[in-house]
């Protein structure tokens, strides 16, 4: 065990103090917006606090550091990359201010507007996967960080991964958006704060030129250079180019940007945190690091093994676990429970409103806010048990950030692909958008599924790649919309839509 | 340091920089934000619990 007293009643007093804010803010829900939105009140620097711990998840430290872990100095391409989607987006509003002046609830609700309602439900179907797919990492991962920071022996995961479901789905459950953004507030503080404290002590340990010495050793130039990276290489890139201007659109950071008191307000909350973005990708990549030039000197203790590999993933905190001082290091576990918590109810909530808003409700219009309450509260428990079953029994076969990033493909190919084609070009249609989701919904289960598993000829297994069929998906979605919607706009003329203002609710 | 070294390093420390900027702007931002959110809530509360 690596943990004392101090510890210890640093996570407690974390953990009283958010369930508290939950239990608070209850009688604050009058209606479903309140419940779901809260209320669309929020203004810009709420807007980013609660963005920010959203994004920031424990998830997103994890695979960040694996990736820095795996590639060296050549993963932070993958942030830069991530900045410039946001710059975009910042200043010209892409895809965000045109929903957001539209007054929709959830991306898929648009598909309802601008093209039929079987095609609103399949967009929310494939959102709705990708994303519960996307989510399934969550707990396992959260669950490995605070195994070997707090040092509980491995056969704990599995009632680690349960108990934080179940405080996750207390919160969730009881306080809906309210709770989560106040939540979010502290979270961001404490989050943010370890991240830069801790950044500094995994640096300060190995010492830096010691981790570029030994990121030249083991990588040469490809631990710098992404495009000579054996783990990246110029495919990659073109991959995740394909995808910036759709960057920081995963559905939960949409419902902030949808929350806000306004387009234009929508617009600047991604222009000013896409610049934390940087660091919010480059830091904990350093981490992973400078675990890597630690678990090359001598003095390292061993890296815990799975199916006789090194598990690259647990590289990083048990390096935290060996390097920070008492006291910052349950600091540090009360900031990644808050980091794990802000993410996951966000994205439980999320997802559990695109199933009640979208598929649910184009079917019963008639529900009523409170049955809808209860039916998104019950679909938040359904899905936390998903995540808990798939993070258990799955495995990706590449890096876990890589996994992440097809699942990312699967939704932003398919759904945000067709949706800026529905708000930028005239012609698209309901024939065009539905061959463009079903294709680009369907591709990267190929690679999801296949990758790894044995199924696939040798020869062949490069066309199951995820940077191969990362590349596709986005070029087929393309020829499919167009091609689909210039056949038919006869027979089925596109639909156009009148934004409802720029401001106000 | 070779090139791809030296350009990674900059932007490493331009990151770590924008990162802890956004953290002071927000938290103090989002400290007045709270008060309007929680005013604006209350306020819709009793609207709808005087319609009922």
């Amino acid at each position: 065990m690596n943990f004392i007293w101090l510890d210890w009643a640093m996570i407690v007093a974390f953990l009283l103090l958010t369930t508290g804010i939950a239990f608070m803010t209850r009688r604050l829900i009058s209606n479903y917006d309140s419940f779901l939105l809260a209320g669309r009140s929020l203004k810009l620097y709420l807007g980013m606090a609660t963005m920010g711990a959203t994004e920031l998840g424990l998830v997103t430290l994890m695979y960040f550091s694996e990736q820095g872990y795996k590639s060296g100095f050549s993963a932070f391409a993958i942030g830069v990359i991530s900045l410039l989607g946001f710059v975009f987006v910042g200043k010209t509003g892409f895809i965000i201010k045109g929903l957001r002046d539209l007054r929709m609830h959830t991306i898929a609700e648009f598909f309802g507007l601008r093209y039929s309602r079987s095609t609103q439900i399949v967009a929310a179907i494939i959102t709705f996967a990708a994303g519960l797919m996307n989510m399934g990492l969550f707990l396992v991962l959260g669950a490995k960080f605070l195994l070997y920071m707090v040092g509980l022996p491995p056969e704990a995961l599995p009632y680690l991964m349960f108990g934080l479901l179940l405080l996750v789905l207390l919160y969730t459950v009881v306080g809906g958006m309210v709770s989560v953004v106040l939540t979010d507030y502290v979270q961001f503080i404490i989050l943010f704060t370890s991240v830069v404290l801790t950044t500094y002590f995994a640096i300060t340990h190995v010492g830096y030129d010691a981790v570029i010495a030994a990121v030249q050793i083991e990588h040469g130039a490809g631990g710098f250079d992404p495009f000579l990276s054996d783990d990246l290489g110029w495919l990659f890139i073109v991959w995740l180019v394909f995808g910036l201007p759709f960057t920081g659109m995963w559905p939960p950071a949409l419902s902030r940007a949808l929350s806000t008191v306004d387009g234009e307000t929508s617009r600047k909350l991604y222009g000013f945190i896409g610049l934390s973005f940087l660091g919010r990708a480059l830091m904990p990549m350093m981490w992973g690091i400078c675990a890597f030039a630690y678990f090359a000197g001598a003095d390292a203790v061993p890296l815990p093994m799975v199916d006789g590999a090194p598990d690259t993933a647990a590289a990083m905190p048990v390096y935290l676990s060996q390097i920070l001082p008492n006291g910052l290091r349950g600091l540090v576990v009360a900031a990644a429970l808050a980091a794990l918590m802000s993410t996951f109810d966000s994205y439980l909530l999320c997802w559990s409103s695109i199933l009640v808003n979208d598929i649910v409700l184009p079917l019963r219009p008639e529900l009523k806010d409170r049955q809808k309450i209860l039916l998104t509260r019950l679909s938040v428990v359904g899905c936390g048990l998903f995540v808990l079953g798939w993070g258990y029994l799955y495995s990706p076969p590449e890096t876990f950030f890589r996994f992440m990033a097809i699942t990312g493909t699967m939704y932003s190919a398919s759904v945000l692909l067709t949706t800026a084609m529905g708000l930028y070009w005239k012609k698209a249609n309901t024939p065009g958008t539905l061959a463009s989701l079903c294709v680009a919904g369907l591709l990267p289960l190929t690679t999801i599924f296949l990758d790894g598993s044995g199924i696939v000829p040798p020869a062949y297994e490069w066309m199951i790649e995820d940077k191969v069929v990362g590349i596709a998906t986005f070029v087929a979605s393309v020829v499919f919309i167009v091609v689909a919607s210039l056949l038919t706009q006869k027979s089925h003329p596109p639909k156009v839509l009148q934004p409802v203002g720029t401001g106000g609710n | 340091m070779t090139g791809w070294q030296t350009a990674w390093t900059w932007i490493f420390g331009i990151a770590v920089f924008l990162f802890f900027l956004v953290e002071v702007v927000v938290v103090v931002g989002g400290a007045r934000d709270i008060g309007d959110m929680m005013r604006s809530l209350m306020g819709q509360a009793d609207e709808n619990r005087e319609e009922s």
